[in-house]
């Protein structure tokens, strides 16, 4: 009797996987419309599984308006076959039978490949499922909350436990967490561990990022390979964990070109991808199609600086928008659509940048050598460097690119579970007002459940508040001011 | 010749702007419709100045009624309206609190009146106009009376539920118990000021803080909230009731270059 | 033997007598702002209906507001408690209530015998409680106790985003101004009730069978509505809904008598 492979079996990779297939399919059509499209939808339909046209009603239609624009589509079409490569090597490492284990995204997964663990990422899974389809992990969040779980807990943590416990998702053999302050994961780990009965190794983070700290991290950091060691029976291949470092290295090389790239005027890096960005340094080194991915999105912007052209349209005057959160997933759109309206343009968001002056690349001469760089970029990771020492640590950094950047709006869109983000609100305001000048608009969304904002009233508020900055300008200010009248 | 109109939820406004300067202005209830409300002003303003509707250069709404005005009109997002009138009549202004019937809103602006932040109440009932409203009426205490009545105050009474809907039975009991209205009347306007004063505190408040919106009108919330902002306040002219409307009159230059 | 419960609520005032297992009397009063004179108020009107005199209650257990301060009640209990132990009388398979009155709405959770194991309460908004629609009716300018059979007639439920329910009452309005049907209107109304009281039960679990109880149990759209969103059928009671506390009360009632004829003392059985 053959087992169903894992690839089809667990409903989340299926759901995922055709999701890739079908986006790919519909890029590769060349349409450049919904209209167009559809034309295309049936001769595209005959080539797949009829599983995936199950799906088609339920994808937010105005994502795939968005991905399909020139602007948007390279990026999002490598993505989605990097990811789907993901998929594949992991359902496959599941099938041979290989040690699985999950994750929470502090660092990236060269460790485990180095040691032919399976780096399942439960909390990125759903995250495709949500900003795909409308009902997108809706269920799921619904059980837990029955069950008497807080709404206000993450949904990244909620739901991958409720996916496992229902068979969506495989069951690890280790889950790997840190001990920063997310009060979230932190409860949520420990209260995993034993509802699944799997065990957690816990790295546990220090409060400061002085150099001290830091050798206290790296302790830490070693003492997580050798109890992943002694739990799984693997061991870490340096050539295996050379191979995947080399990727990620060449992968943060074009990452750091391409955060240069967007201190540009106009910036030449549209914002539609930078969520699928945070994915892709938590996947750091994951598999090629993840650095071509990069190239990908370094190469277009380069090309736009070298021609001197621009996404925006036509006689848009650029508002150059720092996100001092991060995107909304579930409305990937978004981005794009403020570029069209209001010639918003995405300059960085702190979950997707990574300070390329101070992490640099890996130094891969010798394993301990790999290691080091490694937990050093871990270090740094999102949501663990923002959330060290004082708040200055991660004020000081928004400032900074506010700087650099040129930033004139900034962005909080904030997740509501997101309980240490949503202490800063008001401070980065502030601050972002007094030592720069830059306005800024502060709203709460749900990661992974559209329905806490939906998405009209988002897009009320932002529009709201860019019409505001377009408005704002004082009379007879130059040419450029003209443009507003249109928005 | 600029008509500028703000469809709030409870009043319409509209204002004449002629060379800069506010000619004439005018409000009627919004009662839910929109276009009736627009309709009524440009009625009142043919009757009262023989003005017709043709006779603009321009006209701009703003305001939760914008999009369903139903003229051919221009629209203007509501908090650049508030920032603009704010700035024409208070040129050093740098904070507003416009207090609207359902929503009320702080602003904290740049210099030259650039918007840098605001944070509205759209959640929650209690700060704004409707509350006040809605307890008055349980004291058949008409709105315009409401300070002087308050000013006759002996107790304090606290009133314990952020909810509107639960402070108006909190209300009914104190009746019950035989307060006197002074003293409800002048716990209610605290407890609506706190609301605002926190209101304020969540934009980089600085001064001057100018405050509109029909709670302006109201002597003993202005009075109020200066005493819990710790600062003198400064009322939209020439009327707190018209901001965002002389705002969207004021827009309308522009666009006339 | 005899036994009287009294439930004293924010918008009305119910009682009941029971002959020890029989229900004989109850009525439901609107709520006057003395509870003591509420209270005597109702429990007048049992004992006319039943033509028992004050002397021949054996015991009388008094909940709601004011509880403590009802001069003629022996003991006091909390209403959470005498809902639960009220619905279950009226329906042994209960164990989860919904219990939405005129300012707050509970979720409680029950065992076989009407025990109280767990429950959650909302009392800090109105969404969600009878007054959301006491302030539509007054909207429509109809008695509450209409607008049931109003929404069960709707067949395009209006969407209410507010969340506060004075903001509704103006999205009630521009809806009507904009030519929805009241029916419409009345039925999105039930629908975003029973959307908020049912996070509520998210936070106890549910547990099969599920009732509702207090005056909103009363409006068939929001039970419907309710049975909707939860996924579950919504049982029924043998006695009117609202007057599932004063019932609880009186079996508290018998309780209490019952155990101190036996001369026992229970350790905190029955949660004051």
């Amino acid at each position: 009797m053959e087992t169903e492979r894992a690839i089809s079996r667990y409903d989340y990779f299926r759901r995922v996987n055709a999701l890739c297939e079908l986006i790919t399919g519909a890029l590769a059509t060349g349409a450049e419309t919904p209209e167009a499209l559809a034309g295309h939808l049936p001769g595209l339909l005959q080539a797949l599984p009829e599983y995936h046209a199950s799906l088609i009603p339920r994808v937010y239609p105005d994502l795939i308006e968005a991905l399909l624009k020139r602007k948007n589509r390279n990026a999002i079409g490598t993505f989605l076959l990097a990811f789907q490569q993901y998929l594949t090597d992991l359902t496959d490492g599941i099938d041979r039978g290989s040690p699985v284990v999950s994750n929470f995204p502090f660092f990236s997964p060269e460790i485990f490949l180095g040691m032919g663990l399976v780096p399942c990422l439960s909390e990125a899974v759903p995250l495709i499922i949500a900003l795909a389809l409308t009902d997108g992990v809706a269920q799921e969040l619904d059980e837990t909350e029955r069950e008497g779980l807080p709404g206000h807990v993450c949904g990244f943590q909620r739901v991958p436990m409720k996916a496992i416990e229902k068979g969506l998702l495989p069951k690890p053999d280790l889950f790997v967490t840190n001990t920063a302050p997310c009060d979230s994961s932190n409860i949520m780990y420990h209260y995993i561990s034993e509802r699944l009965r799997v065990p957690v190794v816990w790295v546990d983070s220090p409060y400061y990022n002085d150099a001290r700290a830091f050798r206290y991290y790296l302790e830490e950091f070693r003492r997580m390979v050798e109890e992943l060691e002694r739990a799984t029976g693997r061991t870490l291949d340096e050539d295996r964990l050379r191979e995947h470092v080399e990727m990620g290295n060449e992968q943060l090389r074009y990452l750091y070109k391409l955060q240069d790239l967007r201190k540009h005027a106009p910036c030449p890096d549209p914002g539609m991808h930078r969520v699928l960005d945070t994915l892709a340094v938590m996947m750091c080194g994951v598999n090629r199609r993840m650095v071509e991915y990069t190239k990908t999105c370094y190469e277009e912007a380069r090309a736009r600086v070298e021609r001197g052209t621009t996404f925006l349209p036509e006689g848009k005057r650029e508002i150059r928008t720092l996100w001092t959160y991060s995107h909304l997933p579930n409305l990937l759109s978004l981005a794009s659509w403020l570029e069209d309206e209001f010639g918003s343009t995405y300059l960085e968001c702190p979950l997707s940048f990574l300070p390329g002056d101070r992490v640099g690349t890996v130094d891969t001469a010798s394993v301990d050598s790999m290691l080091e760089g490694l937990a050093w970029r871990s270090f740094h990771f999102p949501m663990h460097r923002n959330v060290m020492g004082y708040s200055d640590v991660h004020v000081n950094e928004v400032v900074q690119i506010a700087r650099t950047y040129h930033a004139q709006a900034a962005l909080f869109g904030g997740n509501h579970t997101c309980k240490y983000a949503w202490t800063l609100p008001k401070i980065l305001r502030d601050v972002l007002e007094d030592e720069l000048g830059i306005p800024s608009l502060t709203y709460e969304v749900d990661y992974m459940d559209a329905r806490f904002a939906p998405h009209a009233s988002v897009k009320a508020a932002l529009g709201e508040f860019f019409r505001t900055q377009t408005g704002s300008e004082p009379p007879g200010a130059g040419p450029g001011a003209g443009a507003e009248a249109a928005g | 010749m600029i008509l500028g109109c703000d469809i709030g939820t409870g009043f319409t406004k509209g204002v004449v702007l002629q060379d800069g300067n506010v000619a004439y202005a005018t409000r009627v209830e919004t009662r839910a419709r929109p276009a009736r409300a627009m309709e009524a002003v440009l009625e009142d303003i043919a009757a009262v100045r023989g003005i017709g509707a043709g006779d603009f250069e321009e006209i701009v709404v703003t305001g939760w009624g914008q999009g369903k005005a139903g003229t051919d009109c221009r629209t203007e997002a509501t908090i650049s309206c508030l920032a603009r009138a704010a700035v024409w009549a208070e040129p050093a202004c740098r904070s507003v609190l416009c207090m609207g019937t359902q929503q009320s809103v702080a602003l904290s602006l740049g210099p030259a009146g650039r918007v840098l932040q605001y944070i509205a109440n759209d959640k929650c009932a209690s700060g704004a106009g409707k509350f006040l409203e809605m307890i008055l009426e349980a004291l058949e205490c008409p709105v315009e009376r409401s300070a002087e009545i308050a000013r006759c105050a002996d107790k304090k009474l606290p009133i314990s539920s952020q909810c509107a809907v639960f402070a108006e039975s909190e209300v009914v009991s104190l009746i019950h118990e035989g307060e006197s209205p002074a003293n409800i009347v002048a716990a209610i306007l605290e407890h609506l000021a706190k609301s605002l004063v926190s209101l304020c505190r969540k934009v980089n408040l600085r001064d001057p803080l100018l405050v509109a919106g029909g709670l302006a009108n109201n002597p003993q919330i202005v009075a109020l909230l200066e005493e819990g902002l710790r600062r003198r306040v400064c009322s939209f002219r020439p009327g707190p009731d018209f901001i965002a409307a002389v705002g969207a009159a004021l827009s309308g230059r522009r666009g006339a270059a | 033997m005899i036994f009287a419960g009294v439930d004293v609520g924010s918008m009305s005032a119910e009682a009941v007598l029971l002959d020890d297992a029989a229900l004989i009397a109850s009525s439901i009063r609107v709520v006057k702002p003395d509870p003591v004179a509420s209270a005597a108020e109702v429990l007048e009107d049992v004992m006319q209906q039943s033509g028992v005199r004050r002397e021949q209650i054996a015991c009388c257990v008094s909940t709601g507001y004011g509880r403590e301060r009802i001069p003629f009640s022996q003991h006091d209990v909390s209403e959470i408690s005498c809902h639960g132990k009220g619905a279950c009388w009226a329906n042994p398979k209960v164990r989860t209530i919904l219990d939405v009155g005129g300012q707050d709405c509970k979720a409680i959770r029950v065992d076989g015998r009407g025990d109280l194991r767990d429950f959650v309460m909302n009392d800090k908004c109105a969404a969600g409680t009878g007054r959301f629609l006491e302030g539509i009716a007054k909207t429509f300018g109809v008695h509450v106790s209409q607008l049931g059979p109003m929404a069960l007639k709707g067949t395009d439920p209006v969407q209410i985003s507010s969340i506060c329910t004075v903001f509704t009452q103006f999205d009630v309005m521009v809806h009507l101004g904009e030519g929805r049907t009241v029916e419409d209107v009345a039925l999105g109304v039930a629908q975003a009730l029973a959307a908020r009281v049912s996070r509520l039960v998210a936070k106890v679990g549910l547990e099969q069978s599920v009732c509702v109880t207090g005056g909103v149990a009363k409006n068939a759209a929001v039970v419907r509505a309710l049975q909707e969103v939860l996924g579950v059928e919504v049982c029924g009671l043998s006695v009117d809904p609202q007057i599932a506390g004063a019932l609880g009360a009186a079996l508290f009632a018998r309780e209490r008598w019952a155990a101190e004829r036996a001369g026992c003392t229970r350790a905190a059985a029955t949660p004051a």
